[in-house]
């Protein structure tokens, strides 16, 4: 039986002693979200007059799935709504993004003062020729100067797509391809436990490769390189002076930014339009829990739906401040991960599964040198939770030393929420979990929660496995951040007249919904979406051999990739590859030698391993090997 | 560790001590080294010092004004706080070693950066966050503590009011 499903406890509720006021029943609940999802226009209809609109709609839900269209003729100013409106009020002065480097220096800005950078760079970008029919590749780590200039670009009403730099120079190129783009932002460099990482080289090759982009931008992180005739420094943008007042009004459907989301056969690109994804990113940001006066810090990076929706958008409409850090989490040890939480009072901590999976197996103690008491709430996503990582969590990082109601420090009661929440980047926000500041029912361990209301989540039923009837994870009614432009595997998704994520899981009676992993081969690989089959086609072209990638479960990263090839190989040398090409990410568990590999029918082969996997648990490569010569 | 807010760098130097840089000129508050520190500000006073008068002003090459404020009064000595108006609009305030609130009161907002010691010598976490209710600066470090249990109170009654960063001193 697939380990995760040994560990399940189905039943069993948790309610945090601080929400011990504020939790509602399941009944109360299902009429809150019954009545949500009986009319989904109305409902989010009632949600977009939050925001400030430059033109309201005249249709609120236009067309069939996936071809739909929201907030129709309605126009936005994207910026207005994530800063500007910020203005004249008490937010204006206080701080929106503190960032700390690796190496323990600090910078703050205010939201005025990056009103003011904005204004400056989006003059700068103006002169450069950029308008609103080009993309702009950001390919950086969570910086000050690239969330500044991520909203310049917001301001102009151009489009951007964020690359986490975990992602190598061929796949960064192949990005940077599909968008037709001929602007690249970057770093020169930033440092990983110690070392400095050049990522100015990796842009360099992948504009060899990309030939239409003309201009690279270079934020000085590490400032040790000179620069090319077609680079430009981020601190020569700054200078100039802005044009004031000047933000871009766009139609609801104006593309706001893309991602490339995870397939089988490769990395394909989806866009968000602006009025749909803000209307949504700003209700749930609100409903997790998020205020004015929150801080926040979220560990994973925009090049990730939860980094833009959680960290570009949502926390900034809200107007809390927000914590960056590009550094590695356990340098020089994890007490480094709880640290930042203390030095800067965070009071709301998202973080992936991967994070806390990672710290509980290797330092759970690192948490108790530290007093991390002003958490209010911990949010994690990315991939399921197992039920012992969830306990630990709760108990031994959310009690802390200040007493709260029945939590009582010293004896691990538990104290603050910890919620797991699902994701995908085609949906553009979370979909399930326990909303601090909307419904939330008790906390049911091991799940992703109960639906959000607005959200019409489902489980098509395929089969039963030791009493759990597991199925599709289905999204039935479109939402109003569903892309604009999207590939046709999403199209297919919705091709039974519901949308089918991919993805596989159960309900129970209560209707929380408990994710186990992918159906198809997409790799989840620390929580990243990874496509086995763009692994497979870089190293087929630079090898010139068959090979076959799989998932395989991984104790700390959920799966890592194992490569099959027909021909003995270099094993250092195809690793090497990887990380070259398709990123650090992608890094490969093991290639094992699998002759016979060239007559197999690819697809048809991962189906059954992942089948294995999911009966069986693990198995041992020589029967892996047997699998696929056999077929 | 070095934050950097507005242009303006700073630094810790020990318990106390805390120096400003600003355009290549360093300004040390509590500290004194003359290699690192163009001008030294004090915040006590011995009686047979020397000690500047309430409401002086020095004005450092244009680029910054001084104004000594009143912190208290005590048996050995004197303690002054210090507001910093840098040409940029900045403003940093240190309090000095005061547990009175009167002299906080008179200060004109915004202020934004607030340097407040919070060891209990003097003032308790407890009164420091009054001043912070009092002033709301925009970011606030607490110093001259090493029990981080003062900074553990501190933080988690004054968060709300003000970004609060703990700054490792070297």
């Amino acid at each position: 039986m697939h380990p995760y499903l040994r560990n399940i406890k189905i039943g069993e509720r948790i309610v945090p002693p601080s929400l011990k006021w504020k939790t509602i029943s399941v009944d109360e609940y299902r009429v809150i979200y019954e009545k949500s999802i009986s009319n989904v226009v109305e409902f989010w209809s009632r949600e977009a007059r939050k925001l400030h609109w430059c033109r309201e709609w005249r249709v609120a839900l236009e067309g069939e799935p996936p071809n739909v269209k929201w907030f129709i003729d309605g126009c936005i100013s994207p910026y207005y709504n994530v800063v500007l409106k910020h203005k004249d009020t008490s937010i204006w002065n206080k701080i929106a993004l503190i960032w700390e480097g690796e190496e323990e220096d600090v910078k703050t800005i205010t939201y005025g003062d990056l009103d003011d950078m904005v204004e400056r760079i989006s003059s700068s970008l103006l002169n450069m020729g950029l308008d609103g029919f080009q993309w702009c590749i950001i390919y950086t780590p969570p910086l000050i100067e690239s969330i500044t200039l991520m909203l310049a670009l917001t301001r102009l009403g151009v489009p951007f797509e964020p690359v986490f730099t975990g992602f190598g120079f061929r796949e960064l190129a192949s990005r940077a391809i599909r968008r037709r783009s001929e602007t690249i932002v970057t770093v020169d460099g930033y440092y990983r436990r110690g070392r400095e990482i050049d990522v100015l080289s990796n842009v360099r090759k992948a504009v060899e490769y990309a030939k239409r982009v003309k201009r690279i931008i270079v934020i000085e992180r590490i400032g040790s390189r000179s620069f090319r005739e077609n680079e430009t420094s981020f601190d020569d943008l700054v200078g100039s002076t802005g044009v004031k007042g000047f933000h871009a009004c766009v139609k609801s459907d104006h593309p706001l930014f893309g991602l490339h989301s995870g397939y089988e056969d490769d990395f394909k690109p989806i866009t968000h339009g602006t009025g749909g994804f803000l209307v949504q990113v700003y209700s749930t940001t609100q409903w997790l829990g998020l205020r004015p006066r929150d801080t926040y810090y979220c560990t994973v990076w925009p090049g990730w739906i939860t980094g833009i929706s959680y960290v570009l958008f949502g926390p900034l409409m809200i107007g809390s401040t927000i914590v960056l850090y590009d550094g590695s989490l356990d340098y020089p040890s994890w007490s480094r991960f709880w640290s930042i939480i203390e030095r800067y009072a965070v009071t709301i901590l998202l973080t992936t599964s991967g994070a806390l999976r990672t710290v509980y197996k290797k330092e759970p103690d690192s948490v108790l040198k530290r007093n991390i008491d002003t958490l209010k709430a911990i949010l994690v996503t990315a991939e399921p939770l197992e039920i012992d990582v969830w306990e630990w969590t709760y108990r031994v990082v959310g009690t802390g030393y200040t007493p709260m109601i029945e939590s009582i420090p010293g004896k691990q009661t538990g104290r603050i929420p910890v919620v797991n929440m699902y994701i995908q980047s085609e949906i553009g926000s979370f979909v399930t979990g326990n909303l601090l500041n909307y419904t939330f029912p008790p906390i049911a361990p091991g799940s992703t929660g109960p639906p959000i209301p607005g959200f019409h989540v489902d489980i098509e039923y395929e089969f039963e496995i030791n009493g759990f009837r597991i199925g599709r994870v289905v999204l039935r009614k479109p939402w109003p951040a569903m892309p604009i432009d999207y590939p046709e595997e999403f199209a297919r998704a919705w091709s039974r007249g519901y949308y089918d994520t991919g993805d596989i899981g159960f309900m129970d009676r209560d209707g929380y919904l408990y994710v186990l992993g992918r159906a198809d081969c997409v790799m989840k690989i620390s929580g990243f979406r990874i496509s086995p089959g763009a692994i497979d086609k870089y190293l087929e072209e630079a090898l010139g051999k068959r090979v076959l990638t799989i998932g395989y479960p991984n104790e700390l990263r959920f799966e890592a990739p194992l490569l099959f090839v027909d021909e003995e190989v270099d094993e250092n040398r195809v690793k090497q590859l990887v990380r070259e090409l398709l990123g650090p990410i992608a890094d490969p568990k093991t290639v094992l030698k699998t002759p016979g590999l060239h007559k197999v029918n690819k697809n048809e082969v991962k189906k059954i391993l992942k089948r294995s996997f999911w009966l069986e648990g693990k198995l041992d490569y020589s029967e892996l090997i047997r699998i696929i010569s056999n077929n | 560790m070095k934050l950097d807010f507005r242009g303006i760098t700073l630094w810790r130097k020990g318990v106390d001590g805390v120096v400003l840089k600003y355009r290549g000129r360093t300004i040390c508050i509590d500290y004194s080294n003359t290699y690192e520190c163009n001008y030294t500000l004090n915040t006590r006073y011995q009686y047979n010092h020397v000690f500047p008068e309430i409401s002086d002003r020095l004005n450092i090459e244009g680029l910054v004004e001084v104004i000594v404020v009143k912190s208290s009064v005590e048996s050995s000595g004197c303690s002054i706080g210090y507001l910093l108006f840098f040409n940029n609009g900045f403003r940093v305030y240190h309090t000095g070693y005061s547990s009175s609130i009167e002299n906080v009161l008179s200060i004109e907002k915004p202020i934004h950066l607030l340097l407040i010691p919070i060891s209990g010598d003097e003032a308790s976490p407890e009164e420091a966050c009054e001043v912070v209710k009092s002033l709301k600066p925009v970011l606030t470090i607490p110093i001259g503590f090493k029990d981080t249990r003062f900074f553990y109170k501190f933080r988690d009654i004054c968060q709300p009011y003000t970004q609060i960063v703990l700054l490792t001193c070297s």
